[in-house]
């Protein structure tokens, strides 16, 4: 309350200042034109009764200063007049204000570029509130006893269709559950049959992430299309497209709702494309068809490939979940029916049919070590940078400082206090700050756009490259931190050189000087140790790189091509066509290709 | 030293301005006026000397100010105590 109330007078005199003191005026004037009329009642000449009301009053211009600096007229003055001041000086020593100004900004700039990105991709994929109660579901994968691993992390998949079933009776733990299931359709052209890779999702799938779509509308709840026994949607049905495919193969048509596409010689209606940040659960996903149930017929099986999301209810703790699917796990073990549509492989694992859940960060995050590791690097240097640049401007404040000495003993002199000076020293770096961080919003806005092609495409991601809010404070934090940390340094100084002079001046400057160059050499210890560090740093990623790049795969990559060949599924399926597939290859090998000059061989796979 | 002096005397003049106030609104010559027939010209303060107290005190919240008409029809600022003034 009193805070507030003060920061309200503060501003209040800020905004209307001629008007405050002009009140102070009034009243002061007031009161002594009403103690000289009673002077006058007493009997006192007019000029002998205004002079005595002015002595009874006492010093009235120290007064109306005083008043002044209680309503905080003076105050807020002051801070415009430091401002003034301060862009003066800093447009007059231009060369001092250009090199810091630049050092700022790529300071703050790089850092905040940097951690827009760890941030979206890393630290926070998932974008919206409580983001925590988003897990996911899968069986347990053991491979000889052992986690079936993947980056040493492990393997984590999904469910199988009676397993998803029996979890998602399971409603009154979840909010929302969400499943995807990869699915590739088939394109006809004139030429090829392209293969274009998408995934079957639950109508509710949108929702779970809360991200609206960038055209049209994601699924209505009853739009689950049924699906046959290929686990294909059995007719036609809608879709909705990912910014990139819309690009590529639609050419961002604008009106590209309400189009059909025929894929797999199903009629697939457009009515939504997603905005670019979101591709989930893979990167390259082209499209998002709404469906289910999985029905498998009799004696079918499928594998636990469906990958499962859910929002946790507000008070559901994840041990509940992991204590129901302990429950369903004994469950489907003991019906007869799973081991019909779903195989027996469960009975050979050590500990039997499981699950196990994990927050649904870990999408992201989980087997993308190499990305870590560098963004983390990165991080690193880029803070060391930050730092350099801090000490950097510091050294030229206290440099520039010792310059301005004369200037500052001349103000100490005419009455500056020393909580003056140094308010105004502290106003000038804020300022320099500032300047620095809106340099520095530019550098990061560029600086986002490079390093979000670090981030391979096929990554997962519901959030965009750009600076946002969290980045933003970030960089307002650091703008504002190194103002008052090389502004505080160089004022404290100033505030000893005050102190200093009050002793006899040759001896004074004399200690002073010295206390200020072991401070400055310090600094630039400082400085060179954090580039140092850089160095090594900068040196060792090129060597792993160069390493890298020399690794040898076992053969000579040299003018060697590689050819797909997608053939169409049902006239050519593994099952029951190897001898047509092995007659097309042969021909394929011998008429077509080695006929082409300058080939020198051939082979193939699969 | 001093400045334990300067406080004594803030505290005092505070507590006799709230003291004065505490009949009711009234405007800063009015308070000194109050004052002094009160301690019987014992305490000789500068009369300006109040205003810097006054103003204080309305930063603080204790007494609140409103422009109004003098006995004399004049514009004066009348201050009166607020809730937190009256508790001090």
């Amino acid at each position: 309350m009193n805070l507030f109330r003060a920061i309200w007078f503060r501003l209040r005199s800020l905004g209307q200042s001629p008007a405050v003191k002009q009140e102070i005026d009034e009243e002061l004037r007031f009161h002594l034109e009403q103690r000289a009329s009673a002077n006058i009642a007493a009997g006192m000449s007019p000029v002998e009764a205004a002079r005595e009301a002015r002595k009874r009053f006492g010093n009235f211009q120290s007064v109306r200063e005083e008043c002044r600096q209680m309503r905080g007229a003076s105050l807020g003055e002051d801070f415009l007049q430091d401002v003034r001041f301060g862009l003066r000086t800093l447009c007059g020593d231009r060369g001092f204000t250009i090199v810091v100004v630049l050092a700022l900004a790529l300071g703050i700039g790089a850092t905040t570029a940097i951690y827009s990105v760890v941030n979206s991709t890393l630290l926070n994929p998932i974008p919206g509130a409580e983001s925590g109660r988003l897990i996911q579901i899968a069986e347990r994968d053991y491979i000889r006893g052992e986690f079936q691993e993947q980056n040493g992390k492990p393997f984590f998949v999904g469910l199988s269709p009676p397993e998803l079933e029996a979890v998602m009776a399971h409603h009154e733990l979840f909010e929302q559950l969400a499943w995807t299931y990869g699915v590739t359709l088939e394109r006809k052209t004139d030429d090829f049959i392209e293969e274009d890779g998408g995934f079957l999702v639950s109508p509710n799938f949108f929702e779970l992430w809360d991200v609206p779509p960038l055209l049209g509308r994601t699924f209505a709840a009853d739009e689950a299309s049924p699906l046959d026994k290929d686990q294909l949607p059995a007719g036609d049905t809608v879709m909705v497209l990912s910014y990139s495919w819309w690009q590529s193969f639609f050419g961002g048509d604008p009106q590209i709702i309400g189009k059909t596409v025929v894929l797999s010689g199903r009629h697939f209606t457009v009515i939504g494309v997603m905005p670019v940040r979101f591709q989930f659960p893979w990167g390259r996903a082209k499209f998002w068809v709404p469906a289910g149930p999985f029905r498998l017929p009799p004696g079918w099986r499928m594998g636990p490939n469906i990958r499962v999301f859910a929002r946790l209810k507000q008070d559901v703790a994840v041990q509940e979940v992991e204590a129901m699917l302990g429950t369903v796990a004994h469950q489907l073990a003991a019906t007869p029916g799973l081991a019909k549509s779903y195989g027996e492989e469960w009975k050979d694992r050590p500990g039997g049919l499981g699950f196990w859940v994990r927050p649904a960060r870990s999408q992201f995050t989980d087997g993308r070590e190499d990305l870590e590791r560098t963004l983390f690097g990165l991080l690193a240097a880029i803070g060391c940078v930050l730092l350099i640049a801090c000490a950097n401007v510091a050294n030229l404040s206290l440099a520039r400082l010792e310059k301005r000495q004369h200037e500052m003993s001349v103000r100490a002199a005419l009455g500056a206090g020393r909580a003056r000076l140094m308010r105004q020293l502290l106003t000038e770096s804020v300022l320099l700050a500032l300047l620095g961080g809106i340099g520095g919003v530019g550098v990061a806005t560029v600086g986002v756009k490079l390093l979000g092609t670090l981030v391979p495409p096929s990554m997962p991601r519901l959030r965009a490259f750009q600076i946002d809010g969290h980045a933003l404070g970030f960089t307002m934090l650091i703008s504002i931190a190194t103002g008052l940390v090389f502004g505080i340094v160089p004022a404290w100084q100033a505030g000893q050189a005050k102190l200093a002079e009050a002793l006899k001046q040759a001896s004074a400057q004399a200690t002073a000087g010295r206390r200020q160059k072991y401070f400055r050499g310090g600094l630039v210890a400082i400085e060179f140790a954090l580039t140092l560090v850089l160095l090594a740093g900068a040196g060792l990623m090129v060597e792993s790189v160069v390493r890298l790049l020399r690794v040898d795969p076992g053969f000579s990559p040299q003018n060697l091509v590689r050819i797909d060949l997608e053939l169409p599924w049902d006239k050519y399926n593994d099952y029951n066509h190897k001898e047509k597939i092995a007659r097309l290859r042969s021909v394929l090998w011998r008429q077509h290709i080695l006929r082409i000059p300058r080939i020198r061989g051939c082979g193939s796979r699969g | 030293m001093s400045t334990t002096r300067t406080e004594l005397l803030q505290g005092t003049l505070d507590l006799l301005i709230l003291k004065t106030l505490s009949g009711g609104p009234l405007h800063g010559y009015a308070i000194a006026q109050r004052i002094q027939s009160r301690s019987e010209d014992v305490l000789v303060v500068e009369e300006g000397s109040l205003y810097p107290a006054l103003y204080r005190m309305e930063a603080k919240g204790w007494i609140r100010a409103e422009w109004g008409k003098s006995d004399n029809n004049r514009r004066a600022k009348y201050y009166e105590l607020t809730r937190t003034g009256r508790r001090q």
